[in-house]
């Protein structure tokens, strides 16, 4: 599993310069949909499964902090 | 005398062209606006945002990992951003948790009615307050930005203050961005543990604020993500948490049930709970957790977009776990767009966990490991969760109300709404609505 995990970031990261996108080709990135950041409606989904699952973090979201925070 | 009569025409046409031109623009620019759109830098946003989530299951960890779990949380939350201008930025929320817990209403399960004046009723339900403000700061070019936090939340039996810094790197094309945060936690806990232990003199009771001892948890968390670029439909984000905990990380009131040989058929009537060997919940006052997360966000056709996301966790309790979610949005028009959203996660137990009754007790009746939980959020589980939601967010905003100098925009509504199926029998639903303002 870590072995593809790896196989398929550096996939990634190769890819990553092979196109130059433009500022002006960005009109479908640039869609509310499209960005990267979660939603404002999806802070409270991270939360409650911050506390119900026995993980957390990599959401972007608070990381500590407060009762049920594991 | 012809001079004047071309004069006359070229005249006329002049504002017909004009008229044409005009109508050309404007049909072009709303045709444009509809496909992407367009954002005013100086816009202060403020967002309404409201949560309620429900639950219900059987596994309570204050009776051991056993008993009901039925939990109503409500949720008001305002976030508030201003920019001063182009370059300075001020962002502060501040909300509220209300809930009602039908299993910390049994804290105080077994304890005599003397005693039950204290915890019981104040127990089942608390509100949490919490505030947050960040101050950001970019730079002329706008390559980079950086900022500070600070935090507040505050509940009966938790104080929490945090602070934290950031930076964001980007590239000059902005097709490639590094960004770095440091976040720090401090909490302060009021030791509350359940009834049974706070009849003697070694546990206190009571309402006071020096009626409790009190234990602190510092939480310390290094955040680095990557976000690129990769064509003009498809763009990835990589996360990465170090997360350092130091100090109190079990729950008081958390009660575990060992194995003594007393078999309790009925944990809700059945008296030989009482005479059953229990302990408060115990864990380390150290946990390392590393968590990876990769988003990757593809414009797969006209009108319909994916949302992707993986993590793989680990940490020192032993607890793996991968989750996986996809969301595909779809543009019904230019000022509706639904998506359905599926997610699934599954992790391995902490090394300490237990179920109710099966920690190992030795010869002397004492607990044969020294960590012990029997919190079914640390056992091995899968979670499964299934929604949609929706966006409406019209190109001129939903209202606008004008003012002598400025005017108000009711920009978007935005709701969600999740189902959620644990492996355990925990079963919990989730709305979430937020009204989005501009002026």
């Amino acid at each position: 599993m870590k072995k593809m995990m790896f196989i398929f970031f550096i996939a990634l990261l190769s890819l990553a310069s092979c196109v130059q996108v433009k500022p002006y080709q960005k009109a479908h990135l640039n869609q509310e949909d499209m960005k990267l950041s979660t939603r404002k409606v999806e802070t409270f989904d991270n939360s409650i499964e911050s506390y119900r699952e026995g993980s957390s973090g990599a959401t972007g979201g608070k990381t500590g902090g407060g009762c049920g925070c594991n | 005398m012809a001079k004047p009569a071309v004069d006359a025409d070229v005249i006329k046409m002049i504002p017909m062209k004009k008229s044409i031109l005009l109508l050309l623009l404007l049909v072009s620019a709303t045709a444009y606006s509809q496909d992407y759109p367009v954002k005013v830098l100086d816009e202060k946003e403020v967002d309404f945002l409201f949560n309620y989530y429900e639950q219900d299951g059987n596994h309570s960890p204050v009776t051991g990992g056993i008993g009901s779990e039925k939990l109503d949380c409500m949720t008001p939350l305002t976030i508030v951003t201003v920019p001063f201008d182009t370059l300075n930025t001020i962002s502060v929320s501040v909300g509220l948790d209300y809930y009602t817990s039908a299993s910390c209403d049994r804290i105080d399960r077994f304890i005599t009615s003397a005693s039950s004046q204290y915890l019981s009723a104040a127990s089942s339900r608390d509100t949490r307050t919490h505030f947050d403000a960040t101050y950001s700061r970019k730079n002329i070019e706008a390559t980079n930005d950086k900022g500070i936090m600070v935090g507040f939340s505050n509940e009966f039996d938790v104080n929490s203050f945090s602070t934290g810094l950031h930076y964001t790197l980007s590239s000059k094309d902005e097709n490639r961005q590094l960004g770095l945060k440091a976040t720090a936690f401090y909490d302060v806990w009021k030791l509350i543990y359940p009834g049974e232990f706070r009849n003697g003199d070694e546990y206190r009771y009571g309402n006071d604020e020096t009626d409790y001892d009190k234990d602190s948890r510092l939480t310390s968390t290094f955040t680095a993500t990557w976000s690129q670029v990769l064509t003009r439909n498809l763009q990835f984000l990589i996360t990465t948490d170090v997360v350092y905990q130091n100090g109190i990380l079990n729950s008081p009131f958390h009660r575990v049930y060992f194995n003594d040989g007393y078999t309790v058929l009925n944990p809700d009537t059945n008296w030989m709970l009482v005479a059953k060997t229990m302990r408060p919940e115990k864990l380390p006052r150290t946990r390392l957790k590393i968590p990876i997360g990769l988003r990757l966000n593809y414009y797969l056709a006209d009108r319909v977009s994916l949302r992707l996301y993986y993590r793989y966790y680990f940490d020192d309790f032993d607890i793996r776990s991968h989750t996986f979610s996809i969301e595909v949005p779809v543009k019904v028009n230019s000022w509706l767009s639904v998506y359905p959203l599926w997610r699934y996660y599954e992790q391995t137990a902490a090394k300490y966990f237990a179920p109710f009754g099966e920690h190992a007790l030795t010869t002397s009746w004492e607990p044969a490991e020294e960590f012990y939980t029997s919190d079914y959020d640390l056992s091995r589980l899968i979670n499964r969760k299934y929604g949609g939601g929706f966006r409406i967010s019209p190109v001129y905003g939903i209202h606008k109300w004008k003012f002598k100098n400025n005017s108000l925009v009711f920009k978007t509504i935005e709701g969600r709404y999740a189902i959620y199926r644990r492996s355990d029998g925990l079963r919990a639903e989730s709305v979430s609505i937020n009204f989005g303002f501009v002026f």
